[in-house]
This record gives C-alpha cells, structure tokens and sequence, in this order.
C-alpha cells in the first residue's frame, strides 16, 4: 500500500488557505453576479459597476482571510502597502488620475453602457465603464480603449441620449432659381420620406450668398433608431428630385472681361475662354440668372 | 403553388389556405399573400405606401417572412388590433373650438391586422397603413414616439364615412377658457385603449376627453379616458399596455 508522505503542518496550512482562497473568490463571484442583477434591473452600467464593487470587497476579504489562514500577518503586508504607496503614488500618477477621473465620470455620468458616443476621432458603442478606462466598439469593428482622464478632458457628444435627432443636409441652390419653390420641393421629399418625423417640422435656411450659389441648410428630424436611415434617402430623394429633376445644378459660373466694355460668361462644363477684343459683346444680353451676385 | 385571389366583403374573416396553394387578401391598401406549406407559412405583404400624404415614393418593398408550427393548420384568423404606439391626429382644416364650449369630435385611426392559427396562437401582426413617424412632446428632450394621421375631426356620426380597417374614437373637447382653444393636434393612446365592435361591425374605442382651461401652454393639458360603453359593445382586444379600467387620472398631454 502506497503511503503518502506526511505533510508537514504549514504545508497543510497553506493547502487550506489555498483552497479557501478559490472557493472563496467563486463565492465572491457569484454573490457579485446576484448583486449586479438585484441592482442593475434597468441599466446596465448599474449592474456592471455593482458587480465590480461587490466582488472587490469581497474578493479582498477573502484573500486576507487565506493569507492570515497560511500564517501571513496582514498587518504586515499593509504595513509594506503603506511604505510601498509612497513609491508607488510617484510610479503611478497617471493611473491615479485616470482612477479619480473614472470616480467622477461614474457620478456625472454623461453617458451609459450601451450609449453612442463620440470622442475625438472615434464613434461608436461603450462596453464598459471601468475605473481607468471606457472601453467602446467602434462601428467598423474596432476595440477602443479611452482613458477616463482624456475622457474627462474631452468633448463627448453622446449621439444617442435622445430619442430623436435632425438630419441637416446642406445643399447649393443657382442664383435665378425659384427659391418658394426650391423650399416646397424639400417639404415635399420631407413628408414623402417614411423615416422623416411629421414634427418637430422640417425646416429649410438660407445659410448665406456665394460666389455661384445661395447656401441652404435643410434639416428634418428622425427617431435615433432610424437616423441613417433618414439620412441616406433624403440624400437620394434631393438628387433624384431637386438636382435631377426640376431645379438645375449650380455650376461655377466665371465672367472673364477682356475689354471693361466686353464680357463673356463661361461656365458649368464649358472650358473658360478670353472674348476676342474684336467681338462685341452685349452684358445685358446675358443670362442674369448665371449671375453671380 | 397555385394562388387564389380572394374577393371578401369582411376583411376579417378567416382565411383558409389548403396546404399546397396560396391565397391573396387585401386590406385596404394592404395586400396579404398567404402560402401554405407542410407545416409552415409564408406571409408576404405589399402595400401602397403612407397615408401622410399619399406617396409618390414606390411602394415598399415586398417582404416575405416564413412562419413555422410543429403542427399544421389550415386556415389562420386574422383579429384587428389597435397601434402599438400612441397617433397624433393633426385637424387636416385648422380646428378652433370657441371660447366656453364643449364639442366631440371623431377621429379614426388604422387598425393593425393580428393573423392567429385557428388555436389562437399568434402568428404576426401587420399595419394596415404604414403611418409616418412624429414626435409628441413639449421639446425635443422630453416626449413620445408617435404616428402620425390627419383627421377630418368630424362632429357628426353620419358624417363619418365607416371603414372596416379603422377604429373610431370619440374625444370630447371642453374650452372652459374665454379665448378659442386651438386644436392643432390630438394624441390618441392607442396602447391604452381596448377595441370594441358593436352590432354592424364597426370598430370604436372608449371615448376621450380634452379639458381646456386657458393658458399659453396647450401641451400641459390633460386627457382622460371615459368609459361610454354602448349596450351592443364586444370586447375585440383589450388594451396592449394593461387594462385602461385604472386610467381615470391623468393620461398624459393629449393636446399640444
């Protein structure tokens, strides 16, 4: 019969301690996962926060009572800890900062798990929001790690806070055109798009005068769900129905004055060209409506 | 697979489909293609567009969706059913009601088409109409996600031309104010109202009331819902958010 070597009794200790730590930190996981799903019923950032919360106290108890269980005087570590924060607080500045960063963003909350946001460069969904970093997904597929403490120094747009957003498209109209009618013929694609909402109504502004154009800005709102939606057929329907069909492009127009009596009017796709001197050349026979401003 | 077009003066009534064929139902303006296959379903639909205003866009995109059972049934019962979403009716005629006077007004709105198996298990539902978004609210921070509808707001029954795809609801609008009380739009809660058919076959909802007493801020007027049941009344469809009994309080702005 096989005879096992008898342990010696610190060996057991630390087995035991072993052993308490892992079903211990099972347990605190679990009393964690409860924790979250009693707490964050409605939000998930809630539940994500309470689960985190719940397991690090738990989960810090529990290694204490193994250590002291090995035979680890926790006073010590803690003593170590505290000589060792000194040299640590210096190391580690940036991670601090991005903690208490992480500490006020979770109060001010500007946005939630699960929220479109903007930052900088990036757009796209939060996973998490965790003590030094909110993690998103960016819309290509992207992992994006955001430091709470660029966050906080930053411009979040949170695109989807609302239930509703406005779709603004800004559009060039030629000098001469029907501008009643120009703007009727937008309400018109407005109320014929099914992604458009019947109010808060369309809108159309004229931004300001070009050299070759009137600037218009025209906006229309949608639910958040079906923003792009909204977004790409009014873009389809301006092109098929205003710049295809009854109101003309506003091509660059150039007057090119060879003689201060002389003038010709070159543009859309025509190559530009100097009048001849010799030509005469009527200006008030012009088109006026190619006439910039 | 063989198709039948059906001609039917009831909408509502079932629509058998031995297995094999296919059968087409209309209603309104949309159409209903319904395939029977071994222990499975097709349902494609076709539509005419929106109803605010009529569309010169084209007509939305056929969709066909295939519904499974793990046994098979013959025909399926299609049940109107009130909006998922509350309708903002906007007058199609600016509509004042005078200063210290009561009217009721009608306004219908569309039904949805509910198709059950002949067991009342549900299959899906459909709009009859497609209506167009609107947001109801008194900013855009703060409101509902709605349809859209335009009403005649009539005041009269015999006026109302009755369809069989909508349901009528009365709203009686009292201006106690001393100024005109400008309706520029009704909500109507439809998740909050039960459907109900009286001996013809029309479809009602309970009545509304709009109380007005003056004041700049027309959307922080208040609705109830009044319970005039008529003798003839049938339950259809009881109200998709919870029973509308416990909802003599406050609704919500109905006006704005």
């Amino acid at each position: 019969m096989l005879e096992l070597p008898e342990l010696s009794p610190r060996l057991v200790r630390i087995l035991w301690a072993v052993v308490i730590a892992i079903v211990g930190l099972a347990g605190a996981r679990l009393l964690a996962a409860i924790s979250g799903r009693v707490a964050g019923t409605r939000s998930r950032q809630t539940r994500m926060v309470t689960e985190r919360l719940v397991f690090g106290v738990a989960g810090t108890i529990v290694l204490l009572a193994a250590l002291r269980h090995a035979g680890v005087d926790p006073g010590v570590l803690l003593g170590t800890a505290g000589i060792l924060t000194v040299a640590i607080g210096f190391a580690s500045q940036t991670s601090a900062s991005n903690l208490i960063s992480g500490v006020f963003m979770l109060f001010e909350r500007p946005f939630v798990v699960g929220d479109i946001i903007r930052v900088g460069s990036f757009t796209g969904e939060v996973l998490s929001v965790d003590m030094l970093s909110v993690k998103i997904r960016t819309f290509d597929n992207l992992f994006v790690r955001i430091p709470n403490e660029t966050l906080l120094k930053s411009e979040i747009a949170n695109v989807s806070h609302f239930a509703i957003r406005r779709v603004d498209v800004k559009l060039t109209v030629a000098y001469g055109e029907d501008m009643e009618a120009f703007r009727e013929a937008l309400f018109s694609i407005a109320a014929d798009n099914p992604f458009v909402l019947d109010e808060p109504t369309p809108m159309v502004i004229v931004d300001e005068f070009r050299e070759s154009s009137v600037a218009v800005q025209f906006s229309a709102w949608a639910a958040r769900e079906r923003f792009l939606d909204a977004k790409n057929s009014l873009l389809e329907d301006i092109q098929a129905r205003i710049y295809d069909g009854q109101f003309r492009s506003p091509y660059p127009v150039r007057i090119l004055v060879d003689h201060p009596d002389d003038a010709r009017i070159v543009g859309g796709q025509r190559s530009a060209r100097m009048a001849p001197r010799h030509q005469d050349f009527d200006a008030s026979a012009a088109n006026p409506a190619e006439d910039p401003p | 697979m063989s198709e039948r077009y059906e001609v039917f003066e009831d909408p509502w009534a079932p629509i058998a489909v031995p297995e094999g064929q296919s059968v087409v139902r209309e209603f309104g303006p949309l159409q209903l293609t319904i395939s029977h296959g071994r222990g499975q379903w097709w349902l494609e639909r076709d539509r005419d567009g929106l109803e605010v205003p009529a569309s010169p866009r084209p007509p939305e995109r056929p969709d066909r969706v295939r519904f499974v059972a793990e046994d098979d049934v013959d025909a399926l019962v299609p049940t109107p059913a009130l909006a998922d979403r509350s309708i903002v009716a906007r007058p199609e005629d600016p509509l004042s009601v005078v200063a210290r006077s009561q009217v009721t007004l009608i306004v219908s709105t569309p039904l949805w088409v509910v198709l059950h198996t002949e067991g009342g298990r549900k299959v899906t539902e459909v709009p009859t109409i497609l209506l167009k978004d609107t947001w109801f609210g008194p900013d855009t921070r703060n409101g509902e996600l709605c349809y859209a509808a335009r009403t005649a707001a009539k005041q009269f029954s015999p006026d109302v031309s009755r369809s069989p795809l909508r349901a009528y609801t009365r709203v009686r609008i009292r201006n106690d104010s001393n100024k005109p009380f400008d309706v520029r739009r009704v909500k109507i809660p439809t998740p909050l109202l039960a459907l109900y058919s009286d001996e013809e076959g029309g479809f009602y909802t309970p009545d509304l009331e709009v109380h007005h007493e003056g004041g700049e801020d027309l959307s922080a007027q208040t609705a109830s819902i009044v319970h005039a049941r008529r003798r003839d009344a049938r339950l259809l469809a009881p109200a998709r958010a919870g029973n509308d009994r416990g909802l003599f309080a406050s609704l919500g702005r109905m006006l704005g």
